[in-house]
Order: structure tokens, then C-alpha cells, then sequence
């Protein structure tokens, strides 16, 4: 009876999932894998200057759109600004006002939920008909064919696509598509604290700053301030790990798109992350048991870091956070080899399933645009990649806090892109478990990097790279 | 023969029968029997949730045999449960009887010990946090009070898991405890009182009378440990502040490893050959601790 009863479970639980197999081989066909995104590094310095020239300025983009055809609707998901809700909800609106019929049913995600949020609505066919993308998940997007080509687009109406950076239209190209228009990028510098530097008798930092300079400030800065034997006051934090690698002149990834961590210069470049950590003779950083206690960001807001590399989205949550504890400002991100750091770009996409795609062009244009742009700059996220905003508006949002923003604008001269690989989440979960080894002292870096790359390398032959 | 009254009225009995389990069976079918089936399916295929799936046969069972992350992650479980279960049941058996003892302010320790259960597990992973702290955790002050050295707990790899398994048991007791009192205050008094007049001592009345006569609250008890443990996940998620599962894979546990494969790579068709192996895994274990109860629980055939 009992055999009886789990045979009839197992023939159903087959049925249903040939039943389900069938009905899903049989949906539209898998688009074409495509060749992988190179390695980029961009450099928008020139453009920069560029900045001036009325190329580009309002022009009327509204002509497309027959303003008297019937009602669309569009739906928009996005995560920009989530801790300042009513600033995309401006933008929202500033459409809602210009096209009168296209109606938007807008939804604002945090970061941390949106890529689950996303992953969900596209596994259920159910995806919105605009999505705001990530530079680095845009590419995996991209790859599985969720968004669409914008070219088209683009070539139909010849659009002006010079009003952007041209750096930051490149960012959105993966896949061989153009799969988003640019809407913010972001570039990572230093924080520093600017009452603790008076405190400590240290000199404000400026661009003529080396990496030793850095050095003995943040060893001056490390310090047991309570005197209970632990370290309460760090003067610097090591950020994020590939910039050790490019700040040595190595890549993550090489030219034959190989795991390229076990070279020489990339080991040197992380073994002085796990140094400044680690060696008592070095250490100005926390390492990872201190940053488990408390992270950096929450460290810096409370004071307890000297030095801090992070981007331009944390200008805001800081004015926020910090008030008036303490001064701070930004000073040049300050490399050890050679200059090197990390920008990101966010955009707005159109999914491929979307039925109303000329109404979410139109949504994409007027948002990333110079009406769409100039809001989000004053609403101080990130800065704007539209040419006649970004670098006028973005300092005059700040309001002088920080009093150096122009720093943010600089960085583009020595700003690269980092990996936008369709497998980077991946390839790190590959080298971060090895690489902890070594940031804990446990392995060699030429251990931690033998046996990731090892990884890297067969996870990239097996799916085809 | 029934009356034709008595035969509306029993269909109707039955009716509403079926409308009381309705809900339940509903949400059995849907949101378990069919993920299950439907996990099979995926299992064969190479979806990436983002693209429709191909049929790849059996390439991701095979995988289950190349993968290096997949044996750790299955030795990683095996400890987590095979040293939390256990130690998680003898300890709320402790407690049971001695919550089961008349003294005053008992609700108070009862509730007590009923709080993690019902507490968020990211709250109670934060707290641990801060106990198992190296630089600033009660736990290491006590050590080093005791003249030890401090250990960093949490990014050791060799005592990062056993704190997630401290943890785990100290969450899951009150439940535990609470099935184990329900079991002994249905023991019969007049049996405890016949053993005592006969001269049984406290560890005789344990042994002869209240465990055997628990023992079907100590096998339930042990099934549904040991199915939740191997479905470890929250705890082990929470308790690493970058949610890595490490470090280096230290709290990789197969519930932890599923959700990586699944819902941070995408790759669902491997993380439903791994769920399919979970099922396998847990479906063992529980057949042989069903086995075993013969011979273990008293007035089992």
C-alpha cells in the first residue's frame, strides 16, 4: 500500500515536470548568446572639457511623441535616490506633465531589494516596461537578452546622443547592444574628516597629495583614543579590492580574458591591502574582524576614520548622517602605484518583453535628458552624464558641503570602469572566498590567487568565454 | 440503512469537511507539492530565470560530483547538524524537566526561553554578533577573564560555524522544550507516585518511566531538528556581515549554497539539482530515524 502510494507521487511529480519542461522549451526562443563584454577602461577627461560647447542643448524631443494619440500606459521601476524618495518621483512627474498621455505607474525600489525584485518580475514574464539598470547587472541583463537594442531608437529620430558623455553612452553597450541611456555616474574618491585632521595637527589634504603623505597621516590617525588596548580610530579604510589590482597595473581579467590575478603586479597590488590591515609595522586600516564590529561607512559617520575611499552617492547619506559632529570634506583619490579608480554609471533601460516601447523611449529620453538630469542633480544624486548639467549643476547642488566636490569632476581624468563582465557576480563569489583567506592571514596571496584563478578560469571555459 | 435525512446531513457534514481542510490542501498543492514537482523540472534544464531553459538532462547531477563548493557545503551542514541537533535536544530535555518542577515564577522562565522562537532571526543574529565580537564581545570578556585569549569567533574559520550552531540551538529550544513539557505533564502521576513508594531515585524515574513514556515527543522532536537544520539558512545568512557564507565558504551550508546558486547567480536549473539532493538527504535521514523508532520509542509495535 505504501509502495503503492509513492510510486503514484513520483509518476506525478515526473508528469507535471515533463508538463513543465514542454511549456517552457515551447516560449519565444533564447536570444543569441553574444561575444563577451571586452575589459574596458575609459577615460572621459577630454570630455570633460567639452563640457562648455552648446552642442547638445535643449533641443525639442517631444516632437516625436503625437501628443493627441490615445492614453499609454508605462510602468517604471528604478532605485535611483531610494533614500530621497521624492526625487525620481520628480522626475515622474515633470513627465507626467510634458506627455499628458502617457500615464507612468512608477515604483522605487532600495538598491539592496531591486536586482531580487527584478530577477522575480522577469522570471514571471512580468517584468515593468522601463527599468532602471546598474552598469555591472546591466551587462548580465543584457547578456541574457532581457533588455532591448536601443538603436533603433537612436537611428529613427537621430537622436542627439552627444549631449552625454560619450564615456557614459560607451558604459551602457554590452552585449553588442545598446541596452540603456546614461542617468547618473558616479566616481569613488576620499572622504576624509576634517576635524580630526585639526585635532591630529594634520595639514588639509590637496591634489599635490602622494600615497606616503596619505600614509603618515593615517598613521598618525590609528589610534587607541579610549587607551583599552583596541584601536578605536583608523585613519584610513582599504575599499573595494580590485583597485588594489589596477592601482599595480593589473587587471582582474587579461587580454585573452583569462583570470589575470596571479601575475606578479596583481599580487603585490593585494598583498598591500592585506598589509595595511594586518602588519602591525603598516596597519592603518581595519581589518576584517574590526570592520564585522562596525563597518566603514558607519565608522566614518561616527567618527572614527580619518580617511575614507568611497563614491559620490555617499555625499548625501553623510550631510544626513553626519550633521554637524563633525567637518568633513573630499580630497583626490590617492593610489600607491598608479592613479586609478573606479567609476559607475547607472541607466535607464527598456525591457524586451515591454508592449508599449515607443511610449518607455520617450520615458528614458525625457528622464536621462536635460529635464529628467537637472532634477536628480538638484535633488544631489550621483552626477548627471547630460554635458549642459553635470559639471555646473552638480557642484552648485552641493551647496558647498563638500567644499572640494570639483575633486568628483577630476577623477574622471584617472577614472576606469570596473569589470562589467555577464559573469562578474561569479568570478568574485570565485576570488573573494580566497582572497578572505589571505585578508585573514590564513593562506599566502599566491595561494588565494593560484586557487581562485583556477576557478575563474574553468567557470569561464565551461560556459563558453 | 440510513434515512435520507441522515444522508444529506452526512453529506453536508462532509461538505463543509472539505471547505475546512480546503485552505490548507490549496496551499499544499500550490506552494509546496507544485514548487517540488516543479524544482524536478527545472533540475533538468539550464534556466537562468532570465531566459527560457533548454533541456540539458542530466548535466546538473553530474556537476553535483565536480563542483568543490558542493562537498563543502554538504560537510558544513553535516556538522552544523549533526552536532546542533543533538546537543539541542538533550539540552531542552534538561530544561523541560526542570521547568516542569512547581516553583515559583515558573511562566517566567517558560515564556523566557520561548522568546528567540518567536524573535526575528536577523535581530537574534545581530545580538550574537555583538557576543561573539572580538574586540568588544561578552564572550571573550569572560574568556579573558578566565585567562584566556580572545578569539576572533566569527572570521575563524574553525569556530565561525560552531558559533552559527550555538546559535541555531539556542533559537529553536523553546520550541522544543515546549512539545517535551506538553509530553511530560501527560505522564500519569500515580505511575511517578507507584515508583517513589516502590524506592525508585530521581535518575530510575527518569530512565524506566519518564523517558520511554516522552519517547514519542523526543523522536518528533529529533525529526524536525534535524529537517530544519539541514535546511539551515537564516542564521548562518545573517550572522556574517557581508552575507558571503564565509568566511572562505566557512557558512556555506546547502540551504545557504541553493540560495547563492539560485537567486544571486540565477542559475536555477543547478539549484534545483542541489534542492533535489537537499530532499534526497533530508528524505534519508528521516527514513532511518522513522526506522529506528522501533526500537527507540516505547509502545511502538
Amino acid at each position: 500500500m505504501r509502495y503503492q502510494k509513492w510510486t503514484m507521487i513520483f509518476t506525478l511529480f515526473i508528469l507535471l515536470a515533463l508538463v513543465l519542461t514542454a511549456c517552457s522549451s515551447g516560449s519565444e526562443p533564447a536570444q543569441e548568446a553574444s561575444s563577451p563584454t571586452e575589459v574596458e577602461e575609459i577615460n572621459i577627461a577630454e570630455e570633460m572639457e567639452e563640457t562648455d560647447t552648446e552642442e547638445g542643448l535643449a533641443e525639442e524631443d517631444a516632437a516625436v511623441w503625437d501628443l493627441d494619440a490615445e492614453p499609454v500606459t508605462i510602468s517604471v521601476l528604478s532605485f535611483f535616490a531610494s533614500d530621497n524618495l521624492e526625487v525620481e518621483q520628480g522626475v515622474v512627474d515633470a513627465f507626467k506633465e510634458a506627455y499628458p498621455n502617457i500615464n507612468v505607474e512608477y515604483e522605487n525600489i532600495s538598491f539592496s531589494d531591486y536586482f531580487t525584485v527584478v530577477s522575480t518580475l522577469a522570471a514571471g514574464n512580468d517584468l515593468p516596461d522601463v527599468l532602471a539598470m546598474n552598469f555591472e547587472e546591466e551587462a548580465r541583463y543584457a547578456d541574457l537578452g532581457v533588455l532591448e537594442d536601443l538603436t533603433p531608437f537612436i537611428e529613427a529620430e537621430d537622436y542627439n546622443l552627444g549631449k552625454y558623455y560619450a564615456s557614459t553612452v560607451r558604459m551602457h553597450q554590452h552585449a553588442g547592444i545598446q541596452s540603456g541611456l546614461p542617468a547618473t555616474f558616479s566616481i569613488v574618491i576620499n572622504f576624509y574628516n576634517k576635524t580630526m585632521f585639526d585635532e591630529a595637527g594634520i595639514p588639509y589634504p590637496d591634489e599635490s597629495w602622494t600615497w606616503d603623505d596619505l600614509l603618515d597621516a593615517a598613521k598618525k590617525l590609528t589610534q587607541d583614543v579610549d587607551g583599552d588596548g583596541i584601536i578605536d580610530q583608523f585613519g584610513y579604510v582599504v575599499g573595494w579590492w580590485p583597485n588594489f589590482v589596477y592601482q599595480n597595473g593589473a587587471a582582474i581579467l587579461n587580454e585573452q580574458g583569462r583570470c589575470g590575478l596571479t601575475t606578479a603586479e596583481a599580487m603585490e597590488g593585494l598583498q598591500w591591502m592585506v598589509d595595511l590591515t594586518l602588519d602591525p609595522e603598516q596597519k592603518i586600516a581595519p581589518d576584517r574582524a574590526e570592520l564585522s564590529a562596525s563597518g566603514d561607512w558607519d565608522r566614518f559617520m561616527a567618527g572614527g576614520v580619518g580617511i575614507l575611499p568611497n563614491g559620490t552617492w555617499a555625499i548625501t547619506p553623510f550631510k544626513d548622517n553626519i550633521g554637524d559632529k563633525f567637518e568633513w570634506d573630499v580630497m583626490p583619490f590617492t593610489s600607491i602605484n598608479q592613479p586609478a579608480t573606479f567609476m559607475f554609471g547607472n541607466a535607464y533601460s527598456i525591457a524586451s518583453t515591454s508592449t508599449e516601447k515607443a511610449a518607455a523611449w520617450e520615458f528614458i529620453k525625457f528622464a536621462t535628458g536635460e529635464v529628467g538630469s537637472t532634477i536628480r542633480q538638484a535633488g544631489e544624486y550621483e552626477t548627471s552624464p547630460v554635458k549642459s548639467v553635470g559639471a555646473k549643476d552638480f557642484i552648485a547642488a552641493t551647496n558647498g558641503v563638500p567644499e572640494h566636490a570639483q575633486y568628483f569632476l577630476d577623477a574622471t581624468e584617472y577614472a576606469i570602469l570596473p569589470v562589467a563582465h555577464p559573469l562578474w557576480g561569479e568570478i568574485h563569489n570565485l576570488i573573494w572566498p580566497e582572497l578572505e583567506l589571505a585578508l585573514l592571514g590564513n593562506q599566502t596571496m599566491e595561494e588565494s590567487m593560484t586557487k581562485a584563478c583556477a576557478g575563474v578560469d574553468a567557470l569561464l571555459e565551461e560556459n563558453g568565454y | 440503512m440510513l434515512g435520507k435525512r441522515q444522508q444529506t446531513a452526512q453529506s453536508k457534514e462532509r461538505l463543509w469537511a472539505y471547505l475546512f481542510i480546503a485552505p490548507g490542501i490549496i496551499s499544499l498543492l500550490a506552494f509546496n507539492l507544485f514548487s517540488m514537482a516543479a524544482s524536478v523540472g527545472i533540475s533538468f534544464t539550464n534556466w537562468r530565470l532570465l531566459k527560457p531553459p533548454d533541456f540539458v538532462g542530466l548535466d546538473n547531477y553530474r556537476k553535483l560530483f565536480t563542483d568543490p563548493i558542493f562537498p563543502k557545503a554538504l560537510l558544513n551542514t553535516g556538522i552544523y547538524t549533526f552536532v546542533g541537533v543533538p546537543a539541542g535536544v538533550f539540552i531542552a530535555l534538561l530544561l523541560a524537566v526542570a521547568l516542569n518542577q512547581k516553583i515559583k515564577g515558573i511562566s517566567f522562565f517558560r515564556v523566557s526561553y520561548y522568546m528567540p522562537v518567536i524573535s526575528a532571526s536577523v535581530a537574534i543574529a545581530m545580538v550574537w554578533m555583538w557576543i561573539f565580537s572580538r574586540d568588544y564581545g561578552v564572550l571573550n570578556y569572560v574568556i579573558k577573564l578566565l585567562g584566556g585569549t580572545s578569539v576572533d569567533w566569527l572570521n575563524n574559520t574553525r569556530t565561525v560555524l560552531l558559533a552559527a550552531t550555538i546559535v541555531s540551538v539556542w533559537k529553536d529550544l523553546g520550541f522544543k522544550i515546549i512539545i517535551f513539557l506538553a509530553a511530560l505533564q501527560d505522564i500519569p502521576e500515580e505511575l511517578l507516585e507507584a515508583a517513589m513508594i516502590d524506592g525508585a531515585s530521581g535518575w530510575k524515574r527518569f530512565t524506566k518511566i519518564i523517558a520511554p513514556l516522552i519517547s514519542p515527543a523526543i523522536l518528533y522532536v529529533s525529526i524536525t531538528g534535524f529537517i530544519g537544520a539541514v535546511q539551515g539558512f537564516d542564521i548562518v545568512y545573517n550572522m556574517r556581515f557581508d552575507h558571503d557564507g564565509g568566511p572562505a565558504r566557512a557558512t556555506t551550508t546547502l540551504a545557504f549554497y541553493i540560495w547563492e546558486v539560485g537567486f544571486d547567480r540565477l542559475r536555477m536549473g543547478y539549484a534545483s539539482s542541489l534542492a533535489i539532493a537537499m530532499f534526497a538527504i533530508v528524505l534519508i535521514i528521516t527514513y532511518i530515524q522513522w526506522r529506528l523508532r522501533k526500537r527507540l520509542v516505547y509502545a511502538e509495535e
